[in-house]
Parts: structure tokens; C-alpha cells; sequence
């Protein structure tokens, strides 16, 4: 009969529906007064109900290998940034994102300036991996619209950032890369 | 009371040249197309490209060969891996690297959740091409996305721009969280399948829409070099992964399912039975996938390579037909040329043969039945 797909397609779309309301109601207490364990990154995928989360009250937890912003990561006993100025990420990058300038020799050789260009880098990791003294790691910071151009981000902001981040070794959760 | 007008007399009527894009919303990207249109009907079609060349070939000539991984990852960006991987390819092959067993189930796993991806998202978008009444398959397939773009982002670390796959393997390993995570995606995958086919396949207004509409001859096909559903829909039975099997997939079971209409809704039924497929690989790549290392070429000898001098063609079944990429290597670290063979571009050739004689309204639906990313067709 003509018409008979179309109702059938519909029942599809209208037991979403309900299951929507009703997902919302038994998961109340659950999905806003969150407890981390958010719709969408459940490991038990389910067809009917709600998927989406508010965004600025809920947030989805990252993966450990989420690619961010790269970060710095200090020495565990000195607190000094690991970087020797090497200039491996540099080129690494193949964007040209990094700028070092360094000074001194061997151990003693430190960064004196160290610029990474937020605006233009595509989160490929390849100056994490490029790294020889476990010395940077990529972040999972997601927010990173602001209101000026202060996309250069010098030495002294990548370690406070790396201070925030619970990474403390490079390719942590990358397995042995 | 209506008034006989002697023929002589009538209204004469002109044809009419209009732009659709670049800026449409039912082009998918920045695409325009020039339509000159007698009435409603479309006589001629001219389509212009071009708005999205960002030079990736020549960018990729000047950066070594493991800084272009990300570049692949660009061109068209819903399925990533499958680019990332018809790289890996090319260059495995250039440069003669073996890849460890566990890292091709990996890719292959991954690769098929891409093409599961892939048609749904298509699905969907045609239904959006057809009236912003049914905006709900592309939801619901955006939905199913985000799952396996979850999955993609827990081994990769980035939902569309992986770099996951590289000469020698992949990056890592898959995370252990993973295979439990993947095992129960994919029966839930099968069932949002079905899903997708009750709602949609019987429906009238669909069927009225689609059957009959850009057809597409086999032998046009073939000519034009169309590849992937569009091409297997008109009644091709080509896929490169029986055609010129390449990584592990001869050891799987799976059929190339073949519709002979080569009309929208042949295409749409093709891909509902490719993603089954897809699943099916999947399955069995589950039971299968052994313990062992993932890469043969870590990142610090991967970024030193030089192959020798010559050149090579790697190509893969990627969801929307043959990509390609063909490397010319003259010894240093960079490619001396760097050649993508496109899906997008090629099948999209035929658009105007595809669309002429139809209405309007028709042409957003045969667009979006070729299912084209604007990033692989002007890279
Ligand atoms: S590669 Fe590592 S040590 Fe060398 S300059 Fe970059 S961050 Fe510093
Ligand atoms: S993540 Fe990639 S683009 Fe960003 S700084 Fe590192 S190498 Fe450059």
C-alpha cells in the first residue's frame, strides 16, 4: 500500500523520540549533576535515547592521547624545563610552529627564547616524537578561543601550562613509540 | 474560461544562466556550478572547482616525507585513515618497509569503521539534499559517528585528522580501552544499519524521488575512471581490495555487492550493503588481530628515510573510490613529486552527463549521491 514505508520510517523516528524523554528522566540526577561518566563517551553504546550533552555545563572528559596544545614538562627534581634548545622540534614541525634560541653547551645549554605559534599548529605530534629529552607533550586543553592574537606562547606560559597537565613523561599513553 | 493562444503567438521562452555555489548549502563545500536551465529543467551544466586548492602537492614537494602525513589527512577530511593509509602505501612501497601483522589488522579495522562512517554520513546527506524535512538520517548518522570518531580518537588522539597510519605501521598501539569499546560498537553498528534501511529504503516519497534519477551507464563509468560505490552501483563489480588486493584482505570473507540501476537509489542501496560488508571484515579482523609490534620504522628512523630513486604507486579502496598517491623519489628525504589521484575529482566528471534533462531540485540529489568532499577535489 502506498504510504505503508513512509509510517514505518516514521515508527523509527518516534521511538527515538520517546526514548529521548525517557532516557532523560531515569538518568536525571545522573547527567546534571555529573559524575564523568557522560552519554557519549559510555563504553555501552545504546540506540535509543539521549546522546548530546550541554555543553558549557557538562564537558566530555578527553582521551590521554587527545593531541592539544603542546605544553612543557619540568624536571621532577630541579623543577627546571627539561629543553635543551636542541632545535629537533623546530625542524620537525612542518609548519614551522617552534622558534628556539638557546645558549651554553652541552648539559649546560638552556632555551633563552622559545615561541610556539598556537595559531598555526595542527596538533600532529611530530615535534613530541621528534623530541630527545622527553622534554615536551601535547596538552589536552580543547578551549583555546580568546578575544586577542595571543596565539605565541613563550617558555614561561608552556611550563605553567604543563604544570596543570597530570602528564609527566613523554608518549605516557602512547605506549613505547 | 480559457483562451486558445495560436501557437505563433505564444510566449517565447528563454534559457536561463544561473550560479549554484560556491556558497550553497547542498554543494557540501565550496563548489559551484553554472546551470542553464530552460524552465525548470536543467540543459546544461558546467561544473567550476578550485575554491579549496590549498597546493598540496607542490606544498608537500619542499616537507620530508613523514611531515606530509598530516597534509593526507586533509584531503578528504571524513575519513582520514583511509588517506593516511593510501600513503603509508606508497611509500612502503617506494621504499621497500615491511609492516608488522598486528598494525595491518589494526588498519584494516580502522580503515572499514571509516567506510562504515563514510556511507552513513553519505546516507544521511542525501537525505538532507532532498528536503530539510528529513534533516533526521544525517542526525542520527552523526550520532553514529561520533562513536567510531571516538574510537579513532582514543588510538589517535584526534577525531579527524588522525596521521595514524604511517610507513611501517602505525603510531602506537591501540589503547587498551579499545577492543572492549570496539566489541560492543559493533553489533550496535549492525543494528543502527537496519535501523537506517527500515526507515528509509520503502519510503515513497524517497523512491519518487530517487529511482530513475542520474543514471549512470557502466560504460560511461569506466570511461570516465569512476570508481567506489558510484561506479559498482551502475553494475561494475570492481574493488581494489579483490581487484589488486593489497594489505590483508585476501585473508577476510566479504562480498562486492553490485546494483545494476546506476541510478540515486542504486547508490544508496550500495552503500547500506558496503557498510554490512565493512562490518563483516571488521568481525572477522576482531577474532583474528594477533599480539606483536605495530610498527616496523619508528618516528626517528621514519623521519630520517631516503628512499632510492624511483617511483611508486600506491592505491586503495578508500569509501569513495581508488585513492592514489604516486611518489617520485630522487634519493633525498622529499619527494621529488607527489601526485594524488583523487576519488572526489574523477567522479565527479560525468556530473553534467548525470544531471542533464533533469529538474533542479534533482541535481542537489545526484550531487549528493556521488558523495564528494570538497577537499579531495580541489586538494
Ligand atoms: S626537541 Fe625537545 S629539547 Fe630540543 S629544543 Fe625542542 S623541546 Fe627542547
Ligand atoms: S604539533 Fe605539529 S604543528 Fe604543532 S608544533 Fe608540533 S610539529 Fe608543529
Amino acid at each position: 500500500m502506498y504510504g505503508t514505508g513512509l509510517l514505518k520510517g516514521l515508527s523509527v523516528t518516534l521511538r527515538h523520540m520517546i526514548g529521548t524523554f525517557v532516557t532523560d528522566i531515569r538518568k536525571f540526577p545522573r547527567r546534571y549533576f555529573t559524575d564523568g561518566n557522560h552519554p557519549t563517551r559510555s563504553p555501552e553504546p545504546y540506540l535509543h535515547g539521549t546522546f548530546s550533552i550541554q555543553y558549557p555545563e557538562e564537558k566530555v572528559p578527553m582521551w590521554p592521547r587527545f593531541r592539544g596544545p603542546l605544553v612543557h614538562l619540568r624536571d621532577p627534581e630541579t623543577g627546571q624545563p627539561r629543553c635543551t634548545a636542541c632545535g629537533m622540534c623546530e625542524r620537525a614541525c612542518p609548519h614551522g610552529c617552534i622558534k628556539v634560541e638557546g645558549e651554553g653547551k652541552g648539559k649546560e645549554r638552556k632555551p633563552t627564547r622559545y615561541e610556539y605559534n598556537v595559531g598555526r599548529c595542527i596538533f600532529c605530534r611530530q615535534c613530541v616524537e621528534s623530541c630527545p629529552f622527553n622534554a615536551i607533550e601535547l596538552s589536552r586543553f580543547y578551549e583555546l578561543a580568546c578575544y586577542d592574537k595571543d596565539t605565541i606562547w613563550d617558555l614561561p606560559r608552556l611550563l605553567e601550562l604543563g604544570d596543570k597537565e597530570v602528564i609527566t613523561e613523554q608518549g605516557q599513553f602512547w605506549g613505547e613509540t | 474560461m480559457s483562451v486558445q493562444i495560436p501557437p505563433t503567438e505564444r510566449l517565447r521562452t528563454d534559457t536561463i544562466e544561473i550560479n549554484m555555489g560556491p556558497h550553497h548549502p547542498s554543494t557540501h563545500g565550496v563548489f559551484r556550478m553554472v546551470l542553464t536551465l530552460d524552465g525548470e529543467t536543467v540543459v546544461d551544466l558546467e561544473p567550476r572547482f578550485g575554491y579549496l586548492h590549498r597546493g598540496i602537492e607542490k606544498t608537500a614537494e619542499e616537507r620530508t616525507y613523514v611531515q606530509n602525513v598530516p597534509f593526507t589527512d586533509r584531503l578528504d577530511y571524513i575519513c582520514g585513515i583511509t588517506n593516511n593509509w593510501a600513503y603509508a602505501l606508497a611509500l612502503e612501497k617506494l621504499a621497500g618497509i615491511e609492516v608488522p601483522e598486528r598494525a595491518e589488522y589494526i588498519r584494516v579495522i580502522l580503515g572499514e569503521l571509516t567506510r562504515v562512517m563514510n556511507h552513513m554520513l553519505a546516507i544521511g546527506f542525501l537525505w538532507n539534499d532532498l528536503g530539510a524535512t528529513t534533516f533526521t538520517p544525517v542526525v542520527y548518522a552523526f550520532r553514529e559517528r561520533e562513536r567510531i570518531l571516538d574510537l579513532i580518537e582514543m588510538a589517535a588522539g584526534s577525531r579527524m585528522m588522525p596521521s595514524y597510519i604511517r610507513a611501517g605501521g602505525v603510531v602506537a598501539d591501540l589503547p587498551e580501552e579499545f577492543m572492549p569499546r570496539l566489541q560492543k560498537l559493533v553489533p550496535h553498528l549492525k543494528r543502527f544499519i537496519d535501523e537506517m534501511d527500515t526507515m528509509l529504503t520503502k519510503n515513497e516519497i524517497f523512491r519518487a524521488r530517487a529511482v530513475g534519477v542520474g543514471v549512470l551507464k557502466a560504460k560511461d563509468a569506466i570511461n570516465a575512471g569512476i570508481t567506489g560505490p558510484v561506479l559498482r552501483a551502475s553494475g561494475v563489480k570492481y574493488d581494489i581490495r579483490k581487484a589488486d588486493s593489497y594489505s590483508i584482505y585476501d585473508r577476510f570473507d566479504f562480498e562486492v555487492p553490485v546494483h545494476t540501476a546506476g541510478d540515486v537509489y542504486a547508490r544508496y542501496l550500495q552503500r547500506l550493503a558496503e557498510a554490512r560488508q565493512s562490518l563483516r571484515i571488521i568481525e572477522q579482523a576482531m577474532r583474528d588481530i594477533p599480539e606483536g609490534p605495530v610498527t616496523s620504522l619508528p618516528y626517528k628512523q621514519l623521519s630520517r628515510l631516503k628512499p632510492p630513486k624511483g617511483e611508486a604507486y600506491g592505491r586503495i579502496e578508500s569509501p569513495k573510490g581508488e585513492l592514489g598517491f604516486y611518489l617520485v623519489s630522487d634519493g633525498s628525504n622529499k619527494p621529488y613529486r607527489f601526485r594524488i589521484r583523487s576519488t572526489s575529482l574523477l567522479n565527479l566528471t560525468l556530473l553534467r552527463e548525470m544531471c542533464l534533462g533533469h529538474k533542479v531540485a534533482d541535481v542537489v540529489t545526484i550531487l549528493g549521491s556521488i558523495d564528494i568532499t570538497l577537499g579531495d577535489v580541489d586538494r
